[in-house]
């Protein structure tokens, strides 16, 4: 505990917020879960495209990723809750 | 009658049994594996023993605590000195319920072993779970045990290893690559099975964790039964949230993650395939050297195909880590290369600190005004970084001694905000960290969300409560810490002679580079005169004693802090905003005092 308290104290930066990026595990079930892994396979997404794909779909309004990728099949993007963390 | 069952019951081959070791409170792993060796036909053995009574009440203050290190991460001022208080009294409420409890630890994993090797018990399972960094150890509130222990109990009683053909190991990292088949099927390759988690792991107080094992338990026949890889992976797909919480097995030869499958042998290989070169163009774009000034605006080369490389190699990172400690991070990386809207967004949402910015950073000489970082390139930022660092040093900020100078204040003030300016935008300490205080949204231009990174409050002016508190405890601490550095008192948990006399080693290594890096600076501050004069004597005196001394010595160097902590507990509550800082600074005091006590101890069972 000692160690933590003077974390807290020295290291205010510690604080960190916002969410970390998921293993390709883990993105490669969410994305076959929301119906989207043919989608990526059809955009022929490489893994940085598919993380982004991942973030932007737990975090972006249906509006904000149809603007970003017209052709996205938005049906599975309930999928993406954040229970599954 | 009575002679002739008895032999009928000798004759029976002994049944198989799960052996579950709950080294870190994990009630709901304890149900999972009950339920599962049930389904299975077997018994659940579980470590160590308690009663219904003390499993509540551990229940209980277990969740407790989490709840209230939950709450003291997100606490500010005073409210956080409730928060230590609190916390404290639930541990130690946990301490006095366990330390009645048989914990897996000095020689209990071994006395264990021998109480079911007499029993005849035919473990087909065994399960280790707690807090792992998967170095081949697993711990916490419980106990805690190493591979080799494990490994020292099972060749004391041979016949127990026999039947086993599942080794769980449910903690953090526990399941890499690394951790599974070269440290632990290495020193017992008779077990086909193995199971861990790739990256953290649920508290076992977590039903998710239960989920996972019961389900890893009843499909563990099956994942060895099955014909070749790809049957194998399509049974280990099937596990309930196996992707969810990045489980991973080794069966025989094979490793299996959601996403992979392979030979332990080709999952190896991989790894040969990051070199020197591909490390060398990350350094490039990150230091902003001559030909990569700045990371290419359509985002794509280099820096993308090296995390394309380790986002699908994640297995790699551990080996490739101890030959690159600098390897960045996804999470770094991917900042970097969007770092042109990491920048857009800075600049967009800290405006409004500009002047203030500028007024702090006057002290350090010419520095780039902050709107100037929204179109500098990479190369650029790093000059202005080093110009900052340059100026720091000429004012004589080196370290936290800077409060014994007369003009500290603005010097801590320029290098606070320099250190949240370079975690924003330049190589910071989260360069090989799995987190960031920048948020992920900053990679798209726009984004609402703000940064965690402390830049706001670091030129803020005035001081906001909030950080004059964290300041009044850093200054109350940083004396101490100088104290305990130059009284040679971090090693001060090691107990064995023999250590002793190695830390004493080290020690005298270590304080022969102080008084070199000492007797370098001109300008020494009156701290760094008597840190030098100190060292000298240290070293002098450390060549002509032994353990019992030093184990005499360190009590008696504590004795000396737990005085100065005193004079610091009465100043830290005498200043507007030194709550949080008492409380933590008693907190301290009393460890001091409980180890002062154990170390008289210890230098009189000690050889001169």
């Amino acid at each position: 505990m000692k160690t933590l308290v003077l974390l807290s104290l020295f290291f205010p930066i510690l604080s960190l917020a916002g969410e970390n990026l998921p293993s390709r595990a883990k993105r490669m079930k969410a994305l076959e879960d929301a119906g989207l892994f043919s989608f990526v396979q059809a955009q022929q997404m490489d893994e940085l495209d598919q993380d982004l794909l991942y973030m932007r779909a737990r975090r972006s309004s249906a509006e904000e990723l149809k603007a970003l990728y017209p052709s996205l099949p938005l049906e599975g993007l309930r999928a993406f809750s954040k229970e599954a963390q | 009658m009575k002679i002739l069952l008895l032999g009928l019951l000798l004759a029976l081959p002994a049944r198989a049994d799960i052996v579950f070791f709950d080294l870190n409170f994990s009630p709901m792993e304890i149900t999972a594996v009950t339920a599962a060796a049930k389904a299975r036909g077997e018994k659940a053995h579980i470590f160590p023993e308690r009663t219904p009574e003390q499993q509540r009440d551990l229940d209980k203050y277990y969740r407790l605590a989490q709840s209230l290190q939950t709450k003291l991460r997100g606490c500010q001022g005073a409210d956080c000195g409730e928060i230590i208080r609190r916390l404290a009294e639930v541990q130690e409420r946990l301490q006095a319920i366990t330390a009645v409890m048989r914990k897996v630890e000095n020689g209990e994993l071994e006395n264990i072993f021998a109480s079911l090797d007499a029993r005849s018990v035919k473990v087909s399972t065994m399960i280790f779970s707690g807090h792992s960094g998967g170095t081949g150890q697993v711990g916490g509130l419980l106990g805690g045990i190493v591979v080799g222990q494990v490994r020292q109990a099972f060749d004391k009683y041979p016949r127990l290893l026999e039947p086993v053909r599942a080794i769980l190991l449910w903690g953090c990292y526990s399941g890499t690559l690394h951790s599974l088949s070269g440290i632990w099927q290495k020193n017992f390759p008779s077990v086909s099975t193995w199971g861990g988690f790739e990256n953290r792991s649920p508290l076992g107080i977590r039903e998710s964790s239960g989920r996972f094992l019961k389900s890893f338990l009843l499909s563990e026949s099956k994942l060895r039964a099955a014909k070749g890889l790809n049957d194998a992976h399509r049974v280990f797909r099937s596990l309930d949230l196996v992707a969810e919480l990045d489980g991973t097995a080794v069966v025989r030869d094979m490793y299996f993650t959601y996403d992979q499958a392979a030979l332990v042998s080709e999952m190896l290989q991989r790894c040969q395939a990051f070199d020197n070169g591909m490390m060398d163009q990350f350094l490039c774009y990150d230091e902003g050297r001559a030909g990569c000034e700045n990371p290419p605006a359509d985002h794509r080369g280099a820096l993308r195909d090296i995390y394309n490389y380790l986002q699908k190699n994640r297995h790699c990172h551990g080996s490739l880590k101890e030959k690159y400690p600098q390897l960045p991070s996804l999470e770094y990386l991917i900042r970097l290369i969007y770092l042109d809207n990491v920048k857009k967004n800075f600049v967009a949402q800290h405006a409004a600190e500009s002047s203030s910015f500028g007024r702090i950073m006057k002290e350090v000489g010419p520095v780039p005004p902050l709107a100037d970082f929204g179109k500098s390139t990479r190369k650029q930022d790093m000059e202005a970084f080093g110009a900052m660092a340059t100026g720091l040093n000429a004012l004589g900020f080196r370290d936290l001694s800077i409060v014994d100078r007369p003009n500290w204040k603005p010097a801590m003030l320029a290098s606070m905000a320099k250190e949240a300016l370079t975690n924003l935008l330049g190589p910071s300490f989260y360069r090989t960290f799995e987190s960031s205080c920048v948020p992920f949204s900053w990679v798209d231009p726009g984004s609402r969300e703000k940064d965690s990174c402390q830049f706001s409050q670091s030129v803020e002016d005035p001081l906001p409560v909030t950080m004059e508190s964290q300041l009044v405890a850093m200054l109350a601490h940083t004396h101490i810490d100088k104290y305990l550095a130059d009284h040679m008192l971090r090693g001060f948990w090691i107990d064995i002679p023999r250590d002793k006399e190695v830390w004493k080693e080290m020690n005298k290594a270590q304080l022969r580079l102080q008084i070199k890096d000492l007797e370098q600076l001109s300008d020494r501050s009156a701290l760094e005169e008597a840190r030098l004069a100190l060292a000298r004597e240290k070293l002098i005196h450390l060549d002509g004693i032994g353990p019992r001394e030093l184990a005499a010595e360190e009590a008696a160097g504590l004795r000396g802090l737990v005085v100065l902590t005193g004079e610091k507990i009465e100043w830290a509550g005498a200043q507007p905003h030194g709550e949080v800082a008492k409380i933590a600074l008693e907190e301290r005091r009393r460890i001091m005092e409980r180890r002062i006590a154990d170390l008289e101890q210890i230098a009189q069972g000690l050889q001169p």
